[in-house]
């Protein structure tokens, strides 16, 4: 038998393929397959600060829409003390998945404001995760954004985090920097136990005829390794922390959307 | 120990009482009770135990008979059970009350009275409930106030375990029921020591059970009964002393003192009132006020109505009384006396022939306060005016009554406020957070200082662009002052649009506070203000301040919700705190009133409180008015003089000062009134775009309010016409060569935005855009106005003409019902607006009490209107329980005098002409053209009649309109047909009548405020079922198939239009009981109310809702009578649920329920479809011979196809 553990993030892992963030991992019966499968680790699904503000503005929206304003009818909702607004769904997930299975479990983090990023993962470590994966999933949109602060802010996130915990911290990376080398050293100074590389954002379409958004998920191909393996291998070699590359292996099994990693580590 | 101070009304204060004393609470919702129950709800939920550390059951009945025979049955089983209702709620109990009373079952219902319906219905407080009560052998216990509701709440539950008689605990509904007030909290220690534990377990021996097993409920002979109801008597004799006993207990353990009846004023007095309710706080004030400036009056307050101890009564008359008042806040036509005032003569003349009381003190009766009227130091002044010389008896006071001459005049500028009192009111749009600043700020100051805090909150009669008003009052001693403010020392008006509205400075004393939220700013905003704003802020010297609120919010991303921001105004600007302390105690409270729904929120709060002062600004009144706007006047100058004079007076808010006279004697008033209000509440408004528009007429079906038309006419209307009006070429071939208008009212829009969501065309060049968009409404108003004006006056097509099976040509027809004071955006009222098109000019309209019965007869307007023929729907709302037995009335009696007409023309055939005596009796009335013709001919008939002198003649000319056929319709909410209408509703539908019954579907019960009712879908929150709805929906409609001879139909506008089209013509043909249910999304869903129309489609498409028609008739063509008319759910009822805030609010409340409950929904969705499949394509038996599902000689069947109603 050949020997295939190796590590990451600092974690032992016994094999080099992590599942990464994906919905599987939204069950607990999902992760249960995954390890069953031979997955070393699972990367969560990513929990979205925006996605927590969003749903606590819409829940507040809905019960104060109408009130106060009709005398039969001051509220049209029964009244609550308790609203798990917050990301008690995610830590539990967490908790529940750490009793679930052996292997380790990444929970991957979406922030929208420094103080989310740094509050949310502090949670995390609380909650049992054994890493966290910044999934910073930044789209610069304001033609006033010059590329340097783009940078910054994936640094200054960072920075912030391995401050907050103590857990290894891996920060997934889109492939548009402009020196994806110095990108890597810095976040490396800075701390970065591990790179994920790279983040695939989704496609989103526009349906010409109905003039409307459709969202989209492309499967990745297995020309997708085109990118990572030249940009990993360029990485070699220059920086002390190990790289993961992520594979996106075009799978002809099951549901759409699977995707499974490869965890090439690449140390000194 | 010291007790908590904390701040809330009446309904919490007793809730928090009963809840704690109680195992068993079963309840049914009913404005202004509500509440009560909605709290012992929710403690429930929460796992609150009572004191006895058990958590209490809370169940929600069908109806308050349900309720009071649920806890006569828990009470006859040893719990102690208790109920909250009021009105026509308590009425409804009164049989189980007797039963409860004769059977000595110790309980205290808690009732916040409230009107019962006579010529009208009120939702507001008197006493008429309860006295209606006065013969169960219920005791009866009155609280005046906040604090002593929840006082009285304990005793009474106390008195009753101790006298073995139950107990009704009342207090004033709206008045003390709503009211905010400081109070000192009891605690569970106080309830121990105030409940006899061996009383509780004797009621539990007494208990019914197999282990002790007794009779109860016997039925009893003439020999026994007489005697055996003579039994209880002692028990009765011994309460009132028992009750004291209890207040002397309460008085040790607590502090406060209450006797059976109480005196205050001079010990002296000459001249007294008596009387119970908050208005004694009110005269209690008074009494006080008048004294201190060398009066000798007095007050007694009736604490224990019943059982009246007139021993107790006769110990705190004072001898020297000569004079007394009684004053009554119910009334009972044909009584020589209203109720109190009977007791009180009794009492006298018992005590004079027992020699107890020496003087023979004048006795007089008044009426005072019905349904909340205005009750204030200066009437209770004029009542001891009126004592003063020559009492009149029988008065009434606080109305003008010019007709029957009863009232007594009074000043109403005399006030007895104190300076010491900061007197605030605040002018708010509903639901733009005003109030919920007003009881925050309430809270702050009564709970975190030693101030004494009380709010009270008048509302609208709209449901949306409400106004609300907010009257305030903090200082340093307990507040009484059970009555609007008239003399605010800070007036703050929430809504620019107000000051044209509404005259909000009459009430500011000089020198006072005026605070504007306006969006024109510090240097411009004097010269916008009308000119009469501008003379008051004047004469009284006032203080004005300005703040554009709106625009503090929106950049602190609150959208319209300004409450935090003009709060910290108020606290600003008022100085009842110190301004630092001020703001950071609105700081915390926002953290401890949003902080559970979100840091989010927390955060965007914060931010709009630090920028609201740099935002606010003082503005120095100049000398003179500037100004050239005026006031508009409240109803348009074109309305007719009734509704200009009267309507008009109401809608501004002058109703308090209409006559007597202004009213008619029986509850009737005109229909077609809407029109006149012109509430101009949307700031954007659709603009039609007749090159893009394909015609579909979809937009004019679904707008709530009525107020996107279509005409089609010949284009020599077009002369004339204003030079913005829109007009295009007709595209329907039928009407080629005509034109074609959409019309928008712009000055009744609410602003929905369905319209445009709905429409389906799309603008080529311009592709955001539709063939209705919306557009800002102000610079709109004017031209747009003008061509509506025009618009109304092009005729409409002949009905004759219009094609009734396509919604492009039905949407011509025009809607009689307009305007109504629904939310924006609300489900129901497509529907009745449908009806209204299609049957209207021959409806008759039987409509339970809800939603439909508030927007549809809410005074001061109905939006149900007449055609230019002056024919349109005659509608009443008698009850809720009511409703489809009310409608069957109307069938039966429409029925018997067309066949007593027919009759009629039959006997006179030789003096109207044979032949037409023939033609009227056999012309068909199937369509349109038939029914135009059948009444014409009727006219002509009426005519003949004329011309006759018989006694026969005069008869049958005043019935002679039955000749034309009248269409019934029975229309309510879901509340009604599912649960307390249930039992009526079945029974008409087993009668075989040819009614329509049409339930407004909202799966919840909206107009009270949204709790469970049979019809509400399993998952779904609501209250009573906070934790989803464990159970699946009633399937209202399989029920009333098993019949077999009901039309059954249920249909969703926004999924399907022309189904629902369909369902309603075919109803309408059947020629038996129709039923439909319409699928009405509602506010209390917790949707996006824009696209809810357009959503509906996904509650067909996962299966939630189902579209079908049952119709008997099928089977005469050898079909299967259901036609099911939803395809195989192509989606889960997860993504139906995901919409909706109902739903989806489970998976952040109860996360293991909605996991649950959301998989049992798919389970429900999925068998359902499968059954109704299952039922639609099996094979049915051919119908024997002679039989056949109705009477009449044409089946509906094919009279539905002429309409083009089936398939």
């Amino acid at each position: 038998m050949i020997d295939l553990r190796t590590t990451y993030l600092g974690l032992e892992l016994r094999t080099p393929l992590v599942a990464s963030a994906s919905p599987l991992s939204q069950e607990l019966d999902g992760i249960r397959r995954l390890e069953d499968a031979g997955a070393s680790a699972v990367v969560l699904y990513s929990l979205f600060e925006e996605q927590l503000r969003q749903e606590a503005m819409e829940l507040e929206h809905h019960l104060s829409a109408g009130t106060e304003s009709f005398a039969e009818s001051l509220t049209y909702l029964p009244r609550h003390s308790e609203f798990r607004t917050g990301p008690e769904a995610y830590l539990n997930h967490i908790r529940k998945a750490k009793q679930a299975i052996d292997i380790p479990i990444i929970a991957s983090l979406n922030g929208a404001t420094l103080g989310g990023w740094t509050q949310h993962a502090e949670q995390m470590e609380q909650a049992g995760v054994d890493a966290i994966e910044c999934n910073v999933y930044f789209i610069p949109t304001d033609p006033n954004v010059p590329g340097s602060e783009v940078e910054m802010a994936y640094i200054d996130i960072l920075r912030a985090i391995k401050i907050a915990v103590h857990i290894p911290v891996a920060v997934k990376l889109s492939p548009f920097f402009s020196n994806m080398a110095n990108m890597a050293m810095r976040l490396d100074q800075t701390g970065a136990n591990g790179l994920v590389l790279f983040n695939r954002f989704y496609q989103p379409d526009i349906n010409l005829e109905e003039l409307e958004l459709r969202p989209n998920i492309l499967l990745s191909t297995p020309q997708a390794i085109d990118l990572p393996v030249p940009a990993s291998v360029r990485l070699s070699g220059r920086q002390s922390c190990p790289r993961q590359i992520i594979h996106i292996i075009h799978t002809h099994t099951q549901k759409a959307c699977d995707a499974y990693h490869t965890v090439v580590s690449i140390s000194n | 120990m010291k007790r908590k101070f904390k701040t809330m009304d009446a309904n919490e204060a007793v809730a928090n009482v009963a809840y704690r004393l109680n195992e068993v609470i079963a309840i049914y919702p009913i404005t202004p009770s509500s509440a009560m129950g909605e709290w012992a709800d929710q403690w429930a939920a929460e796992g609150v135990p009572n004191i006895w550390g058990t958590v209490p059951q809370v169940t929600e009945m069908q109806s308050e008979g349900g309720a009071a025979g649920a806890v006569h049955g828990a009470l006859q089983t040893g719990a102690l059970a208790t109920t909250f209702t009021a009105s026509q709620g308590l009425l409804l109990m009164i049989p189980n009350m007797n039963k409860i009373a004769g059977e000595l079952t110790p309980t205290a219902f808690h009732v916040s009275a409230r009107t019962v319906a006579t010529h009208a219905l009120s939702i507001f407080g008197d006493h008429s409930d309860v006295m209606s009560c006065r013969t169960t052998g219920f005791a009866m216990l009155c609280s005046n106030s906040v604090q002593e509701a929840m006082d009285m709440a304990l005793i009474a539950h106390a008195a009753a375990l101790e006298s073995r008689i139950p107990f009704l605990h009342f207090f004033d509904g709206f008045r003390t029921s709503h009211e905010v007030n400081k109070i000192e909290m009891l605690t569970e220690d106080d309830m121990r020591a105030l409940i006899n534990m061996d009383r509780v377990f004797e009621h539990r021996q007494r208990a019914l059970s197999p282990d002790h097993p007794v009779l109860r409920g016997t039925a009893q002979n003439p020999d026994v009964y007489f005697q055996a109801r003579e039994a209880g008597n002692p028990c009765y004799a011994a309460c009132p002393d028992k009750v004291q006993e209890v207040m002397d207990k309460f008085s040790q353990v607590v502090g406060r003192s209450y006797h059976l009846f109480e005196y205050s004023g001079a010990p002296d007095a000459e001249r007294m009132i008596v009387m119970m309710g908050s208005g004694a706080e009110a005269a209690q004030e008074t009494v006080e006020c008048l004294n201190r400036y060398g009066e000798k009056v007095g007050l007694l307050k009736v604490r224990l109505y019943r059982p009246f101890s007139i021993k107790h009564f006769l110990a705190v008359l004072p001898v020297t009384v000569k004079k007394i008042a009684v004053l009554d806040r119910t009334k009972e036509s044909g009584s020589a006396g209203e109720p109190l005032y009977l007791d009180i003569v009794n009492a006298i003349s018992e005590g004079r022939n027992e020699h107890v009381v020496q003087l023979e003190p004048v006795v007089v009766g008044g009426r005072y306060g019905l349904s909340s009227k205005e009750f204030t130091p200066s009437m209770v002044k004029a009542v001891y005016e009126n004592l003063a010389d020559n009492p009149k008896n029988h008065f009434t006071i606080g109305i003008n009554d010019d007709v029957s001459h009863t009232s007594l005049d009074y000043d109403p500028e005399f006030s007895i406020e104190l300076e010491a009192v900061v007197r605030a009111m605040f002018y708010g749009l509903g639901a733009d957070g005003t109030v919920g600043a007003n009881k925050n700020s309430i809270k702050i100051i009564g709970e975190n200082t030693d101030n004494y805090a009380q709010g009270y909150f008048v509302y609208d009669s709209k449901k949306s662009g409400a106004m609300t008003v907010s009257h305030l009052r903090f200082g340093p001693q307990p507040i009484h002052s059970s009555y609007l403010i008239s003399k605010a020392n800070f007036v703050a008006c929430h809504q620019w649009i107000f000051l044209e509205r509404y005259d909000m400075l009459s009430a500011l004393v000089p020198g006072g506070v005026f605070l504007l939220n306006s969006p024109f700013g510090p240097d411009e905003v004097w010269d916008h203000l009308p000119v009469e704003v501008q003379s008051q802020l004047i004469a009284k010297k006032a203080k004005f301040y300005v703040i554009d609120a709106y625009q503090v919010a929106r950049d602190a991303g609150m959208g319209s919700r300004m409450n935090t921001i003009m709060q910290a105004c108020f606290f600003a600007i008022s100085k009842v705190l110190p301004r630092d302390e001020a703001i950071e105690a609105i700081r915390q409270s926002i953290r401890d009133t949003y902080g559970k729904k979100g840091e989010e929120v927390v955060q965007k709060n914060l931010r709009a409180v630090e920028e609201t002062l740099a935002h606010l600004f003082e503005i120095s009144v100049p000398e003179k008015t500037t100004s050239r706007v005026r006031m508009p006047a409240p109803f348009s100058p074109k309305a007719p003089e009734y509704e200009r004079e009267v309507l008009g007076a109401i809608y501004a808010g002058h109703g308090d000062e209409l006559p007597v006279s202004a009213f008619p004697c029986d509850g009737t008033f005109p229909t077609g009134t809407a029109k006149w209000e012109k509430r101009n509440l949307a700031l954007e408004i659709p603009v039609w775009d007749a090159k893009t528009c394909i015609q579909c007429g979809k937009c004019a079906m679904v707008c709530p309010h009525a107020v996107i038309r279509i005409k089609v006419y010949d284009s020599r209307e077009l002369e004339n016409a204003p030079p913005t009006f829109r007009s295009t070429e007709a595209r329907d071939k039928e009407w080629q060569g005509m034109k074609y208008t959409i019309q928008v009212a712009p000055e009744d829009c609410t602003g929905c935005g369905i319209c445009v969501d709905i429409c389906p065309a799309k603008n080529k060049s311009e592709t955001r855009l539709k063939a209705i968009n919306m557009e800002p409404q102000p610079p709109l108003r004017a031209p747009e106005s003008e061509n509506w004006d025009f618009f109304l006056k092009v005729p409409e097509l002949d009905r004759r003409k219009i094609k009734l099976t396509t919604i492009r040509q039905q949407q011509v027809q025009e809607p009689l019902f307009e305007f109504s004071g629904a939310c924006s955006g609300c489900g129901e009222t497509p529907y009745l607006k449908l009806l209204s098109q299609l049957f209207g000019e021959r409806a008759i309209i039987a409509n339970a009490t809800g939603c439909s019965s508030i927007f549809g007869g809410n005074l001061p307007t109905t939006p149900w209107t007449k055609n230019a023929e002056g024919r349109g729907p005659a509608w009443s709302n008698s009850l809720f329980e009511d409703n489809a037995e009310f409608g069957l009335g109307f069938r039966v009696s429409i029925d018997k005098q067309t066949e007593f007409a027919r009759e009629l023309v039959h006997r006179l055939s030789a003096s109207i002409g044979e032949d037409f005596a023939d033609v009227l009796l056999s012309a068909p009335q199937n369509d349109e053209a038939d029914i135009y013709e059948q009444r014409t001919r009727v006219g002509v008939l009426k005519q003949l009649l004329q011309q006759v002198e018989s006694p026969e003649a005069r008869q049958l000319l005043s019935v002679a309109d039955m000749l034309v056929k009248k269409s019934v319709w029975i229309v309510g909410g879901d509340g009604w047909a599912y649960d307390i209408g249930y039992g009526g509703l079945d029974h008409v539908l087993a009668s075989g009548l040819n009614v329509n019954l049409l339930v407004l579907d909202t799966e919840v019960y909206s107009n009270t405020g949204g709790q469970a009712s049979k019809s509400t879908p399993r998952a779904a929150v609501a209250k009573f079922a906070a934790g989803g709805k464990p159970g699946r929906k009633k399937d209202l409609g399989l029920m009333a198939m098993s019949y077999g001879n009901v039309y059954v139909a249920s249909v969703a506008m926004g999924a399907k239009d022309e189904h629902t089209l369909k369902a309603f013509l075919e109803a309408e043909a059947y020629e038996g009981p129709s039923l439909i249910i319409a699928y009405s999304h509602c506010i209390a869903h917790g949707i996006n109310m824009t696209t809810a129309m357009s959503d509906q489609k996904i509650a067909v498409d996962s299966g939630q809702w189902l579209l079908y028609r049952y119709n008997p008739e099928r089977v005469l063509a050898g079909d299967n009578s259901l036609l099911l008319d939803s395809r195989t759910p192509t989606r889960k009822v997860k993504e139906f649920m995901e919409q909706q805030m109902r739903f989806k609010m489970l998976t952040k409340s109860k996360p293991e329920n909605a996991n649950r409950l959301w998989q049992e929904a798919q389970h429900d969705a999925e068998t359902r479809f499968e059954l109704y499949e299952y039922l639609a394509q099996r094979k049915t038996a051919q119908p024997a011979s002679d039989t056949k599902p109705n009477q009449n000689e044409k089946p509906a069947l094919a009279m539905a196809e002429r309409l083009g109603g089936t398939k």
